[in-house]
């Protein structure tokens, strides 16, 4: 519900018009781009977050619905753990957008990311016993809600969630410095 | 000569296998109006791209303003302006766009408005309220150029602004560079694929063939060998019959004129395709009612002289060397 509006914002009228190349063309670096397009998704997703942990309890106000100290806390860490796991996706369509310079394929590779990779991954680790979702993002951050739960906190885990971002970013720079744009 | 401001040192560019630029040698002075003249896929775009940073060179190098490092060079991309196409926003009129742009250039706020204003009076487009897409082609250029000029850029580039215009769109443009530089102190460099287009506005013309500037000349050289001639012919397959019993060669026939001040010439073998001297037609009347016309010009790529036929009727030329 939030990644589309917030990647459309971000990447569709940049490729569009031509700003990108304008801002290049000002002698704006590439990776300052490609950082600061993450870091606008992540500020743009975070908001719509934060809406809608409001929102939610703005809702259970009016319903009158009492929830404990301890139920506010799971539900904050819940949208924490959402952004996080949305921070990824972007940080990987980021790089198929910027890189095939496609609004549509990003939004194709969103798509796949949030409907779809997870219940394959999930699928192959029941049927081949082969922890391939344990260790995708989907897994880590699963895991680390899991351990919240129960009590404990799991830096560990989230870290290596931020491995995939960071990863995935530096690999965008890599190729994206060396892109050709169109004038 | 004035103090450097564009160098591009051996640049070559190449795509796969396919070399597109061939080791490009050219200086440009704070100053100039310079024209890079060559043919759809010469190169020009890419020469462009790369002093833009939107393409990165795969040998030699490019300096603006001095830059000695790439540091220095990113820095000095400030004082580029350069036309985008013409791609804004279909639904905002040229005030909006303009504001959206003034902004990515780090136009401060209070400035912005009669900056904005400054650029739209230059290029006519000041009273224009209507949204984009309700523009002409002529319009969208000049756009382009208010963009292009937004924030008073020292250098400005300007790829083919004169693509798809009408005669008077063409002249329009060429006026305007020639106030960007005469008062707005502006050094420009403008590509096009006709001489014609350029012959009259630009101080210097580098010729790009084949992935390098093969030759670099000034208007007054240009304006020395253009001395062009047309003598109307009565019958114009007795022309190249004569034409070919003297060992001239038919190379090919053209169907396509730009401007009607341009006779076009298919030039010599091996040279420069699409680039065509301008021919002196002040014809008498009797002599424009000849069927056709044949021509001798200059070819500014080969630096030879030219020979053209062209039957007035069809409005086609038959080229000979």
């Amino acid at each position: 519900m939030i990644s589309i509006p917030v990647l459309l914002s971000v990447y569709g009228d940049e490729l569009r018009s031509g700003t990108m190349q304008c801002a290049i063309g000002r002698g704006l670096s590439r990776t300052g781009i490609v950082v600061g397009k993450l870091i606008e998704c992540a500020l743009l997703s975070a908001c719509s977050f934060a809406c809608l942990f409001l929102f939610s309890w703005f809702k259970n106000f009016i319903m009158d619905i009492i929830l404990t100290p301890r139920q506010y806390e799971m539900l904050a860490v819940y949208f924490l753990l959402s952004w996080i796991r949305l921070l990824t996706c972007f940080a990987i369509v980021s790089m198929l957008t910027l890189l095939s310079w496609s609004m549509v394929l990003g939004i194709l590779t969103d798509l796949f990311l949030i409907q779809i990779l997870e219940i394959l991954l999930k699928a192959i680790q029941q049927i081949a016993h082969v922890a391939v979702y344990d260790y995708s993002f989907y897994g880590l951050i699963a895991g680390a809600y899991a351990s919240m739960e129960v009590g404990k906190t799991e830096g560990q885990l989230l870290a290596s969630v931020l491995i995939y971002i960071c990863g995935t970013t530096m690999i965008t720079v890599l190729f994206f410095n060396r892109k050709e744009l169109p004038l | 000569m004035g103090e450097e401001i564009i160098r591009l040192e051996n640049v070559k560019k190449q795509y796969g296998r396919h070399e597109v630029l061939k080791g490009v040698d050219m200086q440009v002075n704070r100053g100039d109006i310079y024209g890079l003249i060559g043919k759809n896929g010469a190169g020009k775009t890419t020469i462009f791209k790369m002093i833009l940073g939107l393409s990165e060179n795969n040998a030699g190098s490019i300096s603006i303003a001095g830059s000695r490092s790439r540091k220095e060079l990113l820095k000095n991309r400030n004082k580029i302006g350069f036309l985008v196409g013409a791609r804004f926003y279909n639904n905002l009129s040229a005030r909006a766009n303009l504001k959206y742009y003034a902004m990515i250039k780090g136009i401060p706020g209070k400035m912005m408005k009669q900056e904005i204003d400054r650029v739209l009076e230059i290029v006519g487009l000041k009273d224009v309220k209507k949204p984009f897409k309700s523009y002409s082609l002529g319009m969208m250029q000049r756009l382009g150029i208010a963009n292009a000029i937004l924030g008073n850029p020292e250098i400005l580039l300007l790829d083919e602004p004169t693509n798809g215009l009408d005669p008077q769109g063409i002249a329009d443009v060429r006026n305007m560079i020639r106030r960007f530089r005469d008062e707005l102190n502006m050094t420009v460099i403008v590509s096009s694929h006709i001489l014609g287009e350029l012959e009259n506005t630009a101080d210097r013309f580098g010729i790009i063939n084949n992935g390098r500037v093969v030759r670099e000349i000034t208007q007054d050289d240009l304006k020395d060998k253009q001395r062009a001639i047309s003598i109307g012919v009565d019958d114009l397959e007795k022309a190249r019959e004569l034409l070919a019993a003297g060992g001239v060669r038919i190379l090919r026939e053209v169907e396509e004129r730009s401007t009607l001040e341009d006779y076009y010439f298919r030039l010599i073998e091996g040279a420069e395709e699409g680039i065509y001297g301008k021919t002196d037609h002040s014809g008498s009347e009797e002599d424009s009612e000849k069927k056709g016309e044949l021509s001798v010009g200059y070819d500014p790529v080969s630096d030879h002289p030219v020979l053209g036929l062209q039957d007035r009727q069809r409005g086609a030329d038959q080229d000979h060397t």
